[in-house]
Protein backbone atom coordinates (compact mmCIF):
# COMPACT_ATOMS: atom_id res chain seq x y z
CA UNK A 1 0.00 0.00 0.00
CA UNK A 2 2.56 2.53 -1.04
CA UNK A 3 0.09 5.05 -2.36
CA UNK A 4 -3.00 6.22 -0.53
CA UNK A 5 -5.44 9.10 -0.16
CA UNK A 6 -6.65 10.75 3.04
CA UNK A 7 -9.86 12.76 2.87
CA UNK A 8 -11.43 15.51 4.98
CA UNK A 9 -8.25 16.94 6.50
CA UNK A 10 -6.95 20.45 5.90
CA UNK A 11 -3.82 22.26 7.05
CA UNK A 12 -4.56 25.44 9.00
CA UNK A 13 -1.13 26.66 10.02
CA UNK A 14 2.62 25.98 10.21
CA UNK A 15 5.10 27.58 12.60
CA UNK A 16 8.83 26.99 13.00
CA UNK A 17 11.35 27.83 15.65
CA UNK A 18 15.17 27.74 15.59
CA UNK A 19 17.82 28.42 18.22
CA UNK A 20 19.12 31.98 17.99
CA UNK A 21 22.64 30.63 18.44
CA UNK A 22 24.26 30.51 14.98
CA UNK A 23 27.43 28.80 13.75
CA UNK A 24 29.16 29.74 10.49
CA UNK A 25 30.58 27.07 8.22
CA UNK A 26 33.28 29.55 7.19
CA UNK A 27 34.62 29.28 10.77
CA UNK A 28 35.23 25.50 10.59
CA UNK A 29 38.89 24.92 11.35
CA UNK A 30 39.07 21.44 9.77
CA UNK A 31 39.27 22.94 6.29
CA UNK A 32 41.59 25.15 4.23
CA UNK A 33 40.14 28.30 2.61
CA UNK A 34 39.97 26.50 -0.74
CA UNK A 35 38.19 23.50 0.77
CA UNK A 36 35.73 25.73 2.60
CA UNK A 37 34.83 27.57 -0.56
CA UNK A 38 34.03 24.32 -2.33
CA UNK A 39 32.22 22.86 0.68
CA UNK A 40 29.94 25.87 1.13
CA UNK A 41 29.20 26.10 -2.61
CA UNK A 42 28.41 22.36 -2.88
CA UNK A 43 26.37 21.97 0.31
CA UNK A 44 24.81 25.42 -0.05
CA UNK A 45 25.05 25.87 3.71
CA UNK A 46 26.56 29.06 5.18
CA UNK A 47 24.96 29.13 8.61
CA UNK A 48 23.70 26.56 11.06
CA UNK A 49 21.48 26.97 14.10
CA UNK A 50 22.98 25.12 17.05
CA UNK A 51 20.82 24.49 20.10
CA UNK A 52 22.19 25.51 23.49
CA UNK A 53 22.34 22.79 26.19
CA UNK A 54 18.96 23.82 27.62
CA UNK A 55 17.20 23.75 24.20
CA UNK A 56 15.73 20.39 23.14
CA UNK A 57 13.66 19.53 20.07
CA UNK A 58 10.55 19.58 22.30
CA UNK A 59 11.32 23.16 23.41
CA UNK A 60 11.63 24.35 19.81
CA UNK A 61 8.41 22.55 18.80
CA UNK A 62 6.50 23.86 21.83
CA UNK A 63 7.52 27.47 21.09
CA UNK A 64 6.20 26.99 17.55
CA UNK A 65 2.98 25.37 18.85
CA UNK A 66 2.24 28.14 21.35
CA UNK A 67 2.64 30.82 18.70
CA UNK A 68 0.52 28.94 16.18
CA UNK A 69 -2.30 28.19 18.64
CA UNK A 70 -2.32 31.89 19.52
CA UNK A 71 -2.38 33.07 15.87
CA UNK A 72 -5.13 30.59 14.99
CA UNK A 73 -7.04 31.58 18.10
CA UNK A 74 -7.58 27.91 18.93
CA UNK A 75 -8.96 26.71 22.23
CA UNK A 76 -6.44 24.19 23.61
CA UNK A 77 -9.25 21.99 24.93
CA UNK A 78 -10.34 21.32 21.34
CA UNK A 79 -7.03 19.68 20.39
CA UNK A 80 -7.64 15.93 20.55
CA UNK A 81 -4.49 14.51 18.96
CA UNK A 82 -0.81 15.37 19.14
CA UNK A 83 1.91 13.60 17.15
CA UNK A 84 5.58 14.32 17.88
CA UNK A 85 8.11 13.23 15.26
CA UNK A 86 11.78 13.30 16.24
CA UNK A 87 14.96 11.32 16.62
CA UNK A 88 16.20 13.51 19.40
CA UNK A 89 13.50 13.16 22.08
CA UNK A 90 14.00 14.35 25.66
CA UNK A 91 14.39 10.87 27.15
CA UNK A 92 14.85 7.24 26.11
CA UNK A 93 11.47 6.86 27.78
CA UNK A 94 8.78 8.12 28.30
CA UNK A 95 7.82 9.32 24.85
CA UNK A 96 8.10 13.11 24.64
CA UNK A 97 4.58 13.59 23.27
CA UNK A 98 3.08 12.87 26.70
CA UNK A 99 5.16 15.52 28.43
CA UNK A 100 4.38 17.92 25.55
CA UNK A 101 0.63 17.34 26.16
CA UNK A 102 1.16 18.53 29.72
CA UNK A 103 3.56 21.36 28.91
CA UNK A 104 1.23 22.76 26.25
CA UNK A 105 -1.70 22.50 28.65
CA UNK A 106 -3.69 20.22 26.36
CA UNK A 107 -6.60 18.19 27.61
CA UNK A 108 -5.98 14.77 29.22
CA UNK A 109 -8.27 13.27 26.61
CA UNK A 110 -5.79 14.27 23.89
CA UNK A 111 -4.18 11.26 22.20
CA UNK A 112 -0.38 11.74 22.21
CA UNK A 113 2.03 9.65 20.11
CA UNK A 114 5.79 9.68 19.39
CA UNK A 115 7.19 8.67 16.00
CA UNK A 116 10.89 7.93 15.55
CA UNK A 117 11.56 9.35 12.09
CA UNK A 118 13.98 11.82 10.55
CA UNK A 119 14.40 13.27 7.09
CA UNK A 120 11.16 11.68 5.82
CA UNK A 121 9.48 12.37 9.16
CA UNK A 122 7.26 15.24 8.10
CA UNK A 123 5.59 13.10 5.44
CA UNK A 124 5.35 10.07 7.77
CA UNK A 125 3.95 12.20 10.60
CA UNK A 126 1.45 13.88 8.31
CA UNK A 127 0.26 10.50 7.04
CA UNK A 128 -0.30 9.21 10.60
CA UNK A 129 -2.04 12.27 12.04
CA UNK A 130 -4.24 12.86 9.00
CA UNK A 131 -5.27 9.17 8.88
CA UNK A 132 -6.20 9.19 12.56
CA UNK A 133 -8.11 12.44 12.30
CA UNK A 134 -9.92 11.37 9.16
CA UNK A 135 -10.89 7.94 10.51
CA UNK A 136 -12.03 9.15 13.93
CA UNK A 137 -13.36 12.53 12.73
CA UNK A 138 -11.09 14.35 15.16
CA UNK A 139 -11.69 18.10 14.84
CA UNK A 140 -8.27 19.53 15.64
CA UNK A 141 -4.76 18.10 15.81
CA UNK A 142 -1.14 19.19 16.13
CA UNK A 143 1.84 17.65 14.35
CA UNK A 144 5.10 18.60 16.06
CA UNK A 145 8.18 17.77 14.01
CA UNK A 146 11.72 18.69 14.93
CA UNK A 147 15.23 17.64 15.78
CA UNK A 148 18.35 18.83 17.52
CA UNK A 149 20.79 16.67 15.57
CA UNK A 150 23.71 18.95 16.51
CA UNK A 151 23.53 17.41 19.99
CA UNK A 152 24.42 13.93 18.70
CA UNK A 153 27.26 14.80 16.30
CA UNK A 154 30.91 14.34 17.14
CA UNK A 155 32.79 17.65 17.26
CA UNK A 156 35.57 15.79 15.37
CA UNK A 157 33.46 14.53 12.47
CA UNK A 158 34.11 16.94 9.65
CA UNK A 159 32.08 14.79 7.26
CA UNK A 160 28.77 15.69 8.93
CA UNK A 161 29.37 18.67 11.20
CA UNK A 162 28.93 21.22 8.34
CA UNK A 163 25.50 19.82 7.43
CA UNK A 164 23.18 19.70 10.40
CA UNK A 165 21.24 22.42 12.11
CA UNK A 166 18.40 22.46 14.67
CA UNK A 167 14.74 23.36 14.30
CA UNK A 168 11.30 22.53 15.71
CA UNK A 169 7.99 23.00 13.92
CA UNK A 170 4.26 22.66 14.51
CA UNK A 171 1.57 22.08 11.92
CA UNK A 172 -2.10 22.56 12.83
CA UNK A 173 -4.68 20.35 11.12
CA UNK A 174 -8.45 20.40 11.10
CA UNK A 175 -11.23 18.04 10.08
CA UNK A 176 -13.07 19.61 7.14
CA UNK A 177 -15.33 17.73 4.77
CA UNK A 178 -14.67 20.36 2.09
CA UNK A 179 -10.92 19.70 2.14
CA UNK A 180 -9.20 18.37 -0.95
CA UNK A 181 -7.65 14.91 -0.45
CA UNK A 182 -4.06 14.54 0.70
CA UNK A 183 -2.11 12.02 -1.37
CA UNK A 184 0.81 9.98 -0.12
CA UNK A 185 3.47 7.70 -1.53
CA UNK A 186 5.61 6.16 1.19
CA UNK A 187 8.23 3.45 1.04
CA UNK A 188 10.54 1.64 3.43
CA UNK A 189 14.12 0.73 2.55
CA UNK A 190 15.06 -1.02 5.77
CA UNK A 191 17.87 -3.11 4.28
CA UNK A 192 19.99 0.04 4.53
CA UNK A 193 19.13 0.63 8.20
CA UNK A 194 22.77 1.31 9.05
CA UNK A 195 23.43 3.99 6.40
CA UNK A 196 22.42 6.61 8.97
CA UNK A 197 22.66 5.31 12.52
CA UNK A 198 23.53 6.05 16.13
CA UNK A 199 24.97 2.61 16.92
CA UNK A 200 25.01 2.65 20.73
CA UNK A 201 22.50 3.52 23.41
CA UNK A 202 19.61 1.24 22.43
CA UNK A 203 18.97 -2.40 23.27
CA UNK A 204 21.27 -3.75 20.54
CA UNK A 205 24.42 -2.00 21.76
CA UNK A 206 23.84 -0.73 25.29
CA UNK A 207 26.06 2.06 26.62
CA UNK A 208 29.25 0.73 28.15
CA UNK A 209 32.47 2.42 29.21
CA UNK A 210 33.73 1.79 25.69
CA UNK A 211 30.93 3.98 24.29
CA UNK A 212 32.69 7.03 25.77
CA UNK A 213 35.91 6.42 23.83
CA UNK A 214 36.58 8.42 20.68
CA UNK A 215 37.32 6.02 17.83
CA UNK A 216 39.29 6.90 14.70
CA UNK A 217 37.88 6.49 11.19
CA UNK A 218 39.12 7.21 7.66
CA UNK A 219 39.62 10.84 6.73
CA UNK A 220 40.74 12.03 10.18
CA UNK A 221 37.30 11.48 11.66
CA UNK A 222 36.79 10.67 15.32
CA UNK A 223 33.52 9.81 16.99
CA UNK A 224 31.99 7.83 19.84
CA UNK A 225 29.54 4.96 19.35
CA UNK A 226 26.63 7.09 20.50
CA UNK A 227 27.37 9.75 17.89
CA UNK A 228 25.57 9.93 14.56
CA UNK A 229 27.26 7.93 11.81
CA UNK A 230 26.37 8.61 8.19
CA UNK A 231 27.50 6.74 5.08
CA UNK A 232 27.44 9.85 2.94
CA UNK A 233 27.82 8.36 -0.53
CA UNK A 234 25.28 5.57 0.14
CA UNK A 235 22.70 8.11 1.23
CA UNK A 236 23.56 10.37 -1.69
CA UNK A 237 23.08 7.52 -4.17
CA UNK A 238 19.81 6.50 -2.49
CA UNK A 239 18.52 10.08 -2.83
CA UNK A 240 19.51 10.31 -6.49
CA UNK A 241 18.07 6.91 -7.38
CA UNK A 242 14.83 6.60 -5.39
CA UNK A 243 13.30 10.03 -4.82
CA UNK A 244 12.39 11.00 -8.39
CA UNK A 245 10.57 7.71 -9.22
CA UNK A 246 8.68 8.01 -5.90
CA UNK A 247 7.53 11.53 -6.84
CA UNK A 248 6.65 10.55 -10.41
CA UNK A 249 4.54 7.65 -9.13
CA UNK A 250 2.70 9.98 -6.77
CA UNK A 251 1.99 12.48 -9.54
CA UNK A 252 0.69 9.67 -11.77
CA UNK A 253 -1.48 8.45 -8.86
CA UNK A 254 -2.86 12.00 -8.43
CA UNK A 255 -3.99 12.14 -12.08
CA UNK A 256 -2.41 15.56 -12.21
CA UNK A 257 0.37 16.90 -14.37
CA UNK A 258 3.78 17.85 -12.99
CA UNK A 259 2.94 21.43 -13.92
CA UNK A 260 -0.18 21.46 -11.72
CA UNK A 261 2.11 21.39 -8.67
CA UNK A 262 3.00 24.94 -7.59
CA UNK A 263 5.90 24.05 -5.28
CA UNK A 264 8.12 21.02 -4.77
CA UNK A 265 9.47 21.20 -1.25
CA UNK A 266 12.29 18.69 -0.89
CA UNK A 267 13.92 17.64 2.34
CA UNK A 268 16.84 20.06 2.51
CA UNK A 269 19.61 17.45 2.56
CA UNK A 270 22.21 19.59 0.83
CA UNK A 271 22.25 21.84 -2.24
CA UNK A 272 23.81 19.28 -4.58
CA UNK A 273 21.01 16.81 -3.82
CA UNK A 274 18.17 19.34 -3.96
CA UNK A 275 19.45 20.84 -7.21
CA UNK A 276 19.98 17.41 -8.76
CA UNK A 277 16.40 16.36 -7.89
CA UNK A 278 15.09 19.62 -9.38
CA UNK A 279 17.05 19.01 -12.60
CA UNK A 280 15.95 15.38 -12.89
CA UNK A 281 12.33 16.52 -12.60
CA UNK A 282 13.04 19.41 -14.98
CA UNK A 283 11.64 21.96 -12.53
CA UNK A 284 12.06 25.71 -12.84
CA UNK A 285 14.22 26.96 -9.93
CA UNK A 286 11.40 28.98 -8.36
CA UNK A 287 9.30 25.82 -7.89
CA UNK A 288 11.90 24.14 -5.67
CA UNK A 289 12.56 26.50 -2.74
CA UNK A 290 15.83 26.22 -0.80
CA UNK A 291 16.40 27.27 2.80
CA UNK A 292 19.83 25.65 3.19
CA UNK A 293 22.02 28.73 3.09
CA UNK A 294 20.61 30.18 6.31
CA UNK A 295 19.32 27.10 8.14
CA UNK A 296 21.29 24.03 6.92
CA UNK A 297 19.90 20.49 7.02
CA UNK A 298 17.35 20.46 9.86
CA UNK A 299 16.42 16.77 9.47
CA UNK A 300 12.68 16.16 10.00
CA UNK A 301 11.95 19.91 10.27
CA UNK A 302 13.37 20.95 6.91
CA UNK A 303 10.12 20.74 4.89
CA UNK A 304 7.87 22.76 7.24
CA UNK A 305 10.75 25.19 7.91
CA UNK A 306 11.16 25.81 4.18
CA UNK A 307 7.39 26.35 3.83
CA UNK A 308 7.58 29.06 6.52
CA UNK A 309 10.78 30.77 5.36
CA UNK A 310 10.59 30.40 1.56
CA UNK A 311 7.02 29.67 0.46
CA UNK A 312 4.75 31.75 2.72
CA UNK A 313 4.02 35.31 1.57
CA UNK A 314 2.82 37.82 4.16
CA UNK A 315 2.52 34.96 6.66
CA UNK A 316 0.14 32.94 4.50
CA UNK A 317 0.07 30.22 1.88
CA UNK A 318 -3.13 30.50 -0.12
CA UNK A 319 -4.49 28.21 -2.80
CA UNK A 320 -1.33 26.31 -3.72
CA UNK A 321 -0.76 22.67 -4.59
CA UNK A 322 2.41 21.65 -2.82
CA UNK A 323 4.38 18.43 -3.08
CA UNK A 324 6.69 17.42 -0.22
CA UNK A 325 9.42 14.82 -0.54
CA UNK A 326 11.31 13.51 2.48
CA UNK A 327 14.09 10.91 2.31
CA UNK A 328 16.84 9.62 4.57
CA UNK A 329 17.26 7.73 7.82
CA UNK A 330 15.65 4.29 7.87
CA UNK A 331 16.29 4.34 5.05
CA UNK A 332 12.88 5.66 4.20
CA UNK A 333 11.22 7.97 1.78
CA UNK A 334 7.86 9.52 1.25
CA UNK A 335 6.12 12.19 -0.76
CA UNK A 336 2.77 13.90 -0.35
CA UNK A 337 0.63 16.30 -2.34
CA UNK A 338 -1.29 18.75 -0.20
CA UNK A 339 -3.62 21.52 -1.26
CA UNK A 340 -2.89 24.60 0.84
CA UNK A 341 -6.22 26.38 0.94
CA UNK A 342 -5.47 29.06 3.52
CA UNK A 343 -2.53 28.23 5.77
CA UNK A 344 -1.26 30.70 8.38
CA UNK A 345 2.53 30.80 8.77
CA UNK A 346 3.71 33.10 11.57
CA UNK A 347 7.23 34.59 11.35
CA UNK A 348 10.07 32.24 12.21
CA UNK A 349 10.77 32.19 15.96
CA UNK A 350 14.35 32.52 17.22
CA UNK A 351 14.74 31.07 20.70
CA UNK A 352 17.32 32.63 23.06
CA UNK B 1 24.33 9.49 -29.10
CA UNK B 2 26.05 9.88 -25.77
CA UNK B 3 29.76 10.67 -26.06
CA UNK B 4 31.51 7.98 -24.02
CA UNK B 5 35.03 8.85 -25.16
CA UNK B 6 37.90 9.07 -22.71
CA UNK B 7 38.55 12.66 -23.90
CA UNK B 8 35.07 13.76 -22.90
CA UNK B 9 35.39 11.96 -19.54
CA UNK B 10 38.72 13.65 -18.81
CA UNK B 11 37.28 17.03 -19.76
CA UNK B 12 34.32 16.53 -17.38
CA UNK B 13 36.55 15.37 -14.54
CA UNK B 14 38.97 18.30 -14.93
CA UNK B 15 36.07 20.75 -14.68
CA UNK B 16 35.29 19.39 -11.20
CA UNK B 17 38.67 20.39 -9.83
CA UNK B 18 40.06 23.82 -9.10
CA UNK B 19 41.75 25.47 -12.05
CA UNK B 20 45.28 25.17 -10.66
CA UNK B 21 44.82 21.41 -10.21
CA UNK B 22 43.34 20.62 -13.62
CA UNK B 23 46.75 20.13 -15.24
CA UNK B 24 47.32 17.20 -12.87
CA UNK B 25 44.31 15.30 -14.19
CA UNK B 26 45.01 12.63 -16.81
CA UNK B 27 44.07 8.99 -17.14
CA UNK B 28 46.92 7.79 -14.94
CA UNK B 29 46.24 10.23 -12.13
CA UNK B 30 45.84 8.49 -8.79
CA UNK B 31 42.72 10.20 -7.47
CA UNK B 32 43.50 9.49 -3.84
CA UNK B 33 46.83 11.29 -4.17
CA UNK B 34 45.13 14.54 -5.15
CA UNK B 35 45.07 17.31 -2.60
CA UNK B 36 41.41 17.99 -3.42
CA UNK B 37 40.35 14.36 -2.84
CA UNK B 38 37.70 14.17 -0.11
CA UNK B 39 34.30 12.63 0.60
CA UNK B 40 32.79 15.85 -0.75
CA UNK B 41 34.79 15.57 -3.98
CA UNK B 42 33.63 11.95 -4.38
CA UNK B 43 30.01 13.11 -4.09
CA UNK B 44 30.64 15.81 -6.70
CA UNK B 45 32.18 13.27 -9.09
CA UNK B 46 29.42 10.70 -8.56
CA UNK B 47 26.80 13.36 -9.21
CA UNK B 48 28.50 14.49 -12.43
CA UNK B 49 28.78 10.89 -13.69
CA UNK B 50 25.08 10.38 -12.91
CA UNK B 51 24.18 13.58 -14.80
CA UNK B 52 26.28 12.81 -17.86
CA UNK B 53 26.03 9.02 -18.13
CA UNK B 54 22.95 8.18 -16.03
CA UNK B 55 25.05 5.77 -13.99
CA UNK B 56 25.39 5.68 -10.21
CA UNK B 57 28.71 4.61 -8.68
CA UNK B 58 28.25 3.04 -5.24
CA UNK B 59 30.45 3.60 -2.22
CA UNK B 60 31.78 0.03 -2.55
CA UNK B 61 32.68 0.54 -6.20
CA UNK B 62 34.33 3.86 -5.43
CA UNK B 63 36.53 2.26 -2.77
CA UNK B 64 38.23 0.13 -5.42
CA UNK B 65 39.02 3.07 -7.69
CA UNK B 66 42.57 4.37 -7.82
CA UNK B 67 43.16 6.04 -11.19
CA UNK B 68 40.91 8.06 -13.48
CA UNK B 69 41.33 5.30 -16.11
CA UNK B 70 39.83 2.78 -13.67
CA UNK B 71 36.91 5.08 -12.95
CA UNK B 72 36.38 5.58 -16.68
CA UNK B 73 36.41 1.81 -17.27
CA UNK B 74 33.81 1.33 -14.55
CA UNK B 75 31.56 4.03 -16.03
CA UNK B 76 31.88 2.48 -19.50
CA UNK B 77 31.10 -0.97 -18.14
CA UNK B 78 28.02 0.34 -16.37
CA UNK B 79 26.71 2.25 -19.38
CA UNK B 80 26.74 -0.89 -21.51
Amino acid sequence: MAQFTINDITLKGIAASVPKNTALNSDLSFFSTDELEKLIATLGIKKRRVSLPHQCATDLCIAAAEKLIDKLNWNKDDIDVLVFVSQTPDYQLPGSSLHIQHRLGLSKSCLAIDINQGCAGYVYGLSVISSLMSAAKIKKGLLLVGDTITKIISPFDKSILPLFSDCGTTTALEYDEEAKPILFNISSEGENYDSIIVPAGGGRNPITEDSFEFKKFDGNIERKDFHLKLKGLDVFNFSLKKVVPNIEDLIAFSNNSKEAIDFYVFHQANLLIVNTLGKKLDLPLEKAPISLEEYGNTSSASIPLTLVTNVAKENKIINQNILFAGFGVGLSLGSAIVNFNNVICPDLIELE
Amino acid sequence: MRDTSLERFLFLMRELFKEHNRGLINENTDLQELEEWSSLQIMIIVSEIDREYDVLISADEMRGITTIAKLYDLVKKKTN
